[in-house]
């Protein structure tokens, strides 16, 4: 049997090597869609960081105990309450952030990234190990979304949380749609070009979502 | 334990402990959340209509949060409208005395940023101050359609409300 990655290694994995948004393409959603503003984007970050750290840690406390068949509505109710309490934790506490969030704060139940995370780690580890995986992979969600939205104010806008930097040469289109495409694009250019070594010879079934129901244990898939 | 019994049982488990959950932490922050509505209602009145005494009558009208009257005679509603998303605008309409479109607050909306910042726009709010009857036509934002939509129901809301039920809104305490 391999040997289980180290702690460090299970929460750093998320940040740039296996990072959800800039290499696992994973959340794209709010990912350009709050981040013309670096506020917002830290913000909406750690929202779902706590919403994933919360969801795997119950999901892999309740792993032994939920049956197969009715997994994904009870990952997706587990999911849903911690969005819900985040939402009344923001609404109380930071309103205006709140409503800068809008629709996406309630959006973050179907992020992919944290259904991902459950079914792909939080059901099959310890409790210990799916936090530290929901942190790493909220941490690196959380730099991305911070890395494209200081981009896109600082160059969009000329400012950053607010703060005028240089309002006379800002490049518009960059808060716009088509410019968080551009700046996305460029960034995960980048953290693949640092992140990743050439693909393995031999792909393996682990972590393959499909190993079950294809023919994994004969070699099938495997080679 | 069969799994037909098991599955469905488990899952209502799940579902009963989340929502005691939520109950627990909805009452710990529903009179703050209350609050926070309250002050940014009043910060919103006095930036929208400026400085002034306002007060609430009991009055009710369908769709209407509530009516606010300022000593100057003008009328403001609250109301809470639909956009993107169900009831996730909430506006103040002001009216004048005599019952046109005087100014409009978003004090909330929770429709994205991009659309919110779009209708939030004076641009688009402006087409609508001078408005003295609800069936006007007006330009809605391209790409913020419904968000757009949501902020003319309320405006028609508003004034259908006040030229139905003038006399009683203007005399009453």
């Amino acid at each position: 049997m391999p040997n289980k990655p180290s702690l460090f290694s299970e929460f750093s994995k998320g940040i740039i090597r296996e990072n959800p948004n800039l290499v696992g393409l994973l959340g794209m959603c709010p990912m350009l869609a709050v981040t013309q503003e670096a506020k917002n984007a830290l913000g909406m970050g750690l929202a779902t960081t706590f919403v994933l750290i919360g969801s795997n840690f119950v999901i892999s406390l309740l792993r032994k105990v939920i049956p197969k068949s009715v997994k994904l509505p009870a990952y997706i109710v587990i999911i849903a309450g911690f969005v819900t309490l985040i939402e009344f934790l923001l609404h109380c506490y930071f309103p205006e952030l709140y409503s800068a969030l809008g629709t996406f704060l309630s959006l973050i139940t179907v992020n992919c990234i944290i259904l991902g995370r459950a079914e792909m780690f939080a059901c099959k580890n310890n409790v210990f190990r799916s936090v530290l995986d929901g942190a790493g992979m909220g941490v690196g969600f959380t730099l991305a979304l911070f890395l494209v939205g200081s981009l896109r104010e600082i160059l969009g806008t000329g400012t950053w949380f607010g703060i005028t930097l240089n309002g006379s040469y800002s490049v518009s289109v960059l808060t716009l749609a088509p410019g968080g495409f551009f700046v996305l694009g460029c960034v995960i250019a980048v953290v693949n070009k640092l992140a990743h070594k050439p693909a393995p010879r031999n792909i393996g079934c682990q972590g393959c979502p499909m190993a079950d129901t294809c023919a994994a244990s004969k070699g099938g898939c495997s080679q | 334990m069969p799994e037909w019994i098991k599955a469905p049982l488990v899952l209502t488990l799940i579902c009963g402990l989340v929502s005691a959950a939520l109950v627990f932490a909805n009452d710990l922050t529903a009179d703050a959340i209350a609050a926070a509505e309250q002050a940014r209602l009043q910060e919103s009145l006095r930036d929208a209509f400026g400085e002034a005494e306002y007060t609430v009558p009991d009055l009710q009208f369908d769709g209407i949060n509530q009516v606010i009257l300022d000593k100057r005679g003008n009328v403001i509603y609250d109301i809470t409208s639909t956009g993107y998303e169900k009831d996730g605008q909430h506006l103040l309409i002001g009216l004048d005395e005599a019952g046109a479109v005087s100014g409009i607050c978003v004090v909330s909306i929770e429709d994205s940023p991009t659309q919110s910042a779009k209708v939030q726009q004076d641009s688009f709010l402006s087409q609508f101050i001078g408005w003295d009857a609800p069936d006007r036509s007006y330009n809605a934002i391209s790409g913020a359609t419904k968000s757009s939509e949501g902020i003319q129901k309320a405006v028609a809301l508003a004034l259908q409300t006040d030229l139905d039920n003038r006399e009683v809104i203007r005399n009453a305490e």
